[in-house]
């Protein structure tokens, strides 16, 4: 059967509890064996059949008791109040991997990766990202309380400017890297202090990443 | 005043950490410790008006902590080809010398360490495809390293992952791969399926050229 048209082009920044240089992108373990984090987001242009989704915002908090690829995790998908009951059946369904390739993006992925899939929740979101500076801000009242910001380095205390190049990746292509901090509540509560944070583009449709 | 050098050519790292080395994110490593081993084959270089080219290098080391803890060691190995005038111009760059304080990897690495081992003049085999992250270090009787794709653990496919440090004293960008090293006193190393790194190097005693 064919699937839906759609496209969501826009930023994003998450931030998990493993060191910065999430051994994930690495196919490596995560640090502390499990792994907690979140992706805010923010459409600048996007699309789902007919219907506009620019300018909206959503944000996914997840939980896995191990790494990700062993499954057994949680998500919740929090959709922009702003969005109209149409935009949010769509952005429901793209967040959770539907009208999807298989493995195609990393929402898909996640997704088959939980078995629990809590109630989408409908909330004021605030976010501002600039992906150069590697600085974010982003505020879900009674939901998510984020920062993120450059890297120090330990030696000389000046940021560190690094990024990773996946060519091939189910997330992002190129995401610079620094440090978030972060407070959750609600289905699932979890607190991160200066760990990895990731600053990145989305270019995703329905079979993929967009080259 | 500071001698003129410049080195231009592959490089091929590995070191006990897991995959996607955290040193590379001012994170801490992995073991807590660090010990690497590393080859460089010079396609094009100069130190003043000594010709580099075709040489190699490499190197054993390891530190008790974080590399920026320092109290570490290392073995130089210089290729067994040079002339004289090459083996003074090749340890003077790897030892940090006519190089800007924090410029290179070779001045941060040996500033964070105790002790340097007498210089090894060896024979070194050298191979890179980095873009196939397929390389191989092989300095008979004192170290080898070899490296290859990271393979994704649920399809079995090579993973491509590319880490820009756009300041870095070492490389401008790398490719992330499998490494395992196996070393001999003084610096003995046996490690398999942890980090490794290949770049194209392009350095001089003020930092890499960008």
């Amino acid at each position: 059967m064919a699937r839906i048209d759609w496209l969501i082009v826009g930023k994003a920044f998450g931030n998990c509890n493993c060191d910065y240089g999430c051994p994930c992108q690495f196919e490596s373990l995560p640090t502390q064996g499990a792994c907690r984090g979140f992706e805010v987001l923010e459409i600048e242009k996007g699309h789902f059949d007919g219907l506009k989704l620019d300018g909206l915002r959503a944000a996914i908090i997840y939980s896995w008791p191990g790494p990700i690829f062993e499954g057994k995790g949680q998500m919740q998908v929090i959709i922009d109040e702003r969005a109209n009951p149409k935009q949010r059946e769509a952005l429901d369904t793209i967040l959770h991997g539907g009208e999807t390739e298989e493995a195609a993006n990393h929402w898909w992925v996640f997704s088959a990766m939980s078995d629990t899939h809590h109630p989408t929740i409908y909330r004021p979101i605030s976010f501002e990202i600039d992906i150069d500076a590697r600085k974010a801000t982003a505020s879900i009242p009674g939901v998510l309380e984020t920062a993120g910001r450059p890297i120090k380095s330990p030696a000389t205390g000046q940021d560190h400017r690094v990024r990773i190049d996946i060519p091939g990746g189910i997330e992002f292509d190129i995401a610079e890297i620094g440090s978030g901090s972060a407070t959750t509540e609600g289905a699932i509560a979890f607190t991160l202090k200066d760990s990895y944070g990731q600053f990145n583009r989305l270019r995703h449709h329905g079979g993929g990443v967009i080259r | 005043m500071a001698t003129d050098w410049m080195i231009r050519g592959p490089e091929v790292a590995s070191c006990n950490c897991s995959y996607g080395c955290p040193c590379q994110f001012n994170a801490l490593p992995t073991e807590g410790n660090c010990r690497a081993a590393v080859g460089i084959q010079i396609d094009k270089g100069h130190y003043g008006k000594v010709k580099l080219d075709g040489l190699r290098l490499a190197a054993t080391a390891a530190w008790p902590g974080p590399i920026h803890m320092g109290h570490g060691e290392i073995q130089p190995i210089v290729d067994e080809r040079a002339t004289p005038e090459q083996r003074e111009a090749l340890l003077k760059i790897m030892s940090g010398q006519d190089t800007d304080p924090g410029a290179t990897f070779f001045q941060v690495f040996v500033s964070m360490c105790d002790k340097v081992h007498p210089p090894m003049f060896k024979k070194i085999d050298f191979k890179a495809d980095i873009k196939a992250c397929d390389g191989r270090v092989s300095v008979p009787g004192v170290v080898e390293i070899r490296t290859e794709a990271i393979r994704n653990p649920v399809t079995g496919q090579p993973h491509h992952a590319k880490v820009s440090l756009r300041q870095g004293f070492e490389y401008t960008e790398a490719e992330f791969a499998s490494g395992s090293i196996k070393a001999s006193a003084p610096i003995a190393l046996n490690t398999a399926g942890r980090h490794a790194h290949m770049a194209m190097l392009h350095i001089t005693g003020h930092g890499v050229v960008r």
